[in-house]
């Protein structure tokens, strides 16, 4: 059984239909990558699963529970995290708060001291300043403080939107090595990416969404070389 | 002159106290649903009514007994506080929460709505009160509420600057209720919980933050800082009146812009310079004076940092 499975998922916003009939599944111990260009329904299909958003038909399982009647802020102690678009973090706390705000749903002191060394070894730069307020972090450091803060919800099942948005190539690269080795320590995860090709080189496999519809899938290995998706969202 | 100014200095600060009490349950509701809650002025006052008729029913006045005196204050306080807190809760469940997604106009009109609404019952309570504790007086009228503490001069008789026991009541009690709400904000975890979702509510509900809970300990925490306040106000004042939360409520939501609405430690500063710019302007300019002297201050301070005192105007990385 997959550890995520869409079902037809469609969503909509006023009379606007976003997504048309999206059926995906991760099975865990993946990355699987949801590429496609602007205005596609990338966040939208995230916020379909989160709840954020909630389908106007379709159904979203995970780990075996239909997420249909279940609210966002349940969804998380399920397992599942959704990291948003546009990084998100709470501009006025700490960085150390924001870390705490990720473990909102947990009560296991010992475990959360160990995830709080963990995010930090990851992320150097934020034990440095984790007394700094939030909003005055550097984009990047916004967005492994975003990564640091999912990762304190201790996740099955990680959604990550557009973690490179913005950022500069070295910074990029670190986010990528970060989820690569999120995924080692065993947290499956679905990645949305405008940066195509970095996307495809980690993922397992490979989702392209255009106008609402999954048009093709695969292993990523077999996305990177197909060539319309080179020519459409690799720029050859 | 300078027993002149303690005095104004003295006055401001109690008064301002209780605007500052006030802006606060503007501003945290402010904070968390950018909307503004017309309807909190009259929760004061109808918390006001609670401790009237609290006093009335035990037949406290200034010839009762210090225990029963004290006992009957801390009996107030705690009343009217509760009911403060649930009132607004209340409010916001039945009118405010249907209308979350709906266009901004819609609850802000209800608000209103619920402003009048709440001075009608206050209105109608003031008459029953009339009746059961056999005052006379129209039920429009102002109600006496007895000074609870005794009128002495803790600074001697012969001093030129007068501070009663009711002043020290009025400043101590506040900046505990003020400490004690900084700490729960600061440092709880429902406290992070309300800044998280004032900061981002969507950011906020993906991390488990139940926001509808949020909202509701934010009205119910507003409203008991209102009903609080209520007391040290009529306490202070020695009167209780309908109308009472309307001038209150809009002198204490000007506070809360002026301080930066939507920021905790803004309203109180906010509070407290009306009070005191209020005060001297009342003594040195004349009280007649006293709404355009201090709209005309308030105006000149927004129109140099339109945010607020403490209202942030940087923008935010994004
Ligand atoms: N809140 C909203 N209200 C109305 N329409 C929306 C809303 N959010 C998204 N849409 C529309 O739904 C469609 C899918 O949007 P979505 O944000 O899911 O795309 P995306 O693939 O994430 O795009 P991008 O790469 O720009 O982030 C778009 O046509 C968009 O205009
Ligand atoms: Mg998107």
């Amino acid at each position: 059984m997959a550890l995520l499975e869409l079902r037809d998922v469609r969503a909509k916003y006023g009379a606007i239909e976003a997504l048309k009939g999206i059926s995906l599944t991760v099975e865990a111990g993946e990355i699987v990558t949801l590429i496609g260009a602007n205005g596609a329904g990338k966040t939208t299909t995230l916020t379909s699963i989160s709840g954020l958003h909630k389908p106007s038909s379709g159904s979203v399982v995970f780990d075996g529970k239909d997420l249909g009647n279940v609210a966002p802020h349940d969804v998380v102690r399920l397992g599942l995290v959704h990291s948003p678009e546009g990084r998100r973090v709470f501009p006025r706390m700490t960085v150390a708060e924001n870390l705490e705000m990720g473990a909102y749903t947990r009560d296991d002191k010992a475990g959360i001291q160990a995830d709080f060394a963990r995010v930090y070894e990851l992320f150097p730069v934020l034990l440095e300043r984790k007394a700094q307020a939030a909003g005055t972090l550097s984009g990047g450091e916004q967005q492994m403080l975003a990564v640091g803060r999912a990762m304190m919800t201790k996740p099955r099942l990680l959604l990550l939107d557009e973690p490179s948005l913005g950022l500069a190539p070295l910074i990029v690269a670190r986010i990528f090595q970060v989820i690569q080795t999120l995924n080692q320590q065993g947290v499956t995860i679905l990645l949305v990416e405008q940066n195509a090709r970095m996307a495809l080189k980690i993922a397992h496999r490979a989702y392209v969404l255009e106008t609402g519809e999954v048009t093709m899938s695969g292993p990523a290995a077999d996305v990177l070389a197909d060539p319309r998706v080179q020519a459409a969202y690799l720029g050859e | 002159m300078l027993d002149t100014v303690l005095q104004q200095l003295l006055i401001g600060l109690t008064n301002g106290m209780v605007f500052a009490l006030v802006a606060l349950g503007y501003t945290m509701v402010y904070g968390i649903l950018e909307f503004i809650n017309f309807a909190h002025g009259d929760v004061f006052m109808l918390s006001a009514f609670v401790s009237l008729t609290l006093v009335g029913a035990l037949g406290l006045n200034d010839q009762s007994s210090a225990g029963a005196l004290a006992g009957g204050l801390v009996l107030c306080i705690v009343a009217s506080s509760v009911f403060g807190g649930l009132l607004n809760l209340t409010i916001d469940r039945v009118v405010y929460k249907p209308l979350r997604k709906a266009p901004k106009l819609a609850p802000l009109v209800s608000a209103i709505g619920v402003s009048f609404i709440l001075q009608n019952v206050g209105l109608f309570w003031g008459g029953m009160s009339m009746q059961i504790f056999g005052g006379g007086g129209q039920a429009a009228a102002p109600k006496a509420f007895p000074n609870l503490l005794p009128a002495t001069n803790l600074l001697g008789a012969s001093s030129h600057v007068t501070l009663q026991p009711k002043d020290v009541l009025v400043i101590g009690a506040s900046l505990v209720v003020m400490s004690a709400l900084y700490g729960i904000v600061q440092f709880t975890k429902l406290g992070k919980a309300m800044r998280a979702t004032a900061q981002d509510p969507s950011a906020a509900r993906l991390m488990g933050i139940d926001v509808d809970q949020v909202v509701s300990a934010t009205f119910l925490i507003g409203g008991a800082l209102g009903g609080f306040a209520s007391v040290i106000y009529s306490l202070y004042i020695n009167t209780v009146h309908y109308q009472m939360g309307y001038q209150n409520g809009l002198y204490a939501f000007t506070a809360a812009v002026v301080g930066g609405i939507g920021n905790i430690p803004g309203a109180v500063l906010g509070g407290l310079l009306l009070g005191l710019v209020r005060a001297f302007s009342d003594q040195f300019i004349g009280a007649q004076w006293q709404p355009a002297v201090l709209f005309g201050i308030l105006i000149v301070i927004l129109v140099f940092r339109p945010a607020g005192l403490l209202g942030s105007t940087a923008r935010e990385k994004v």
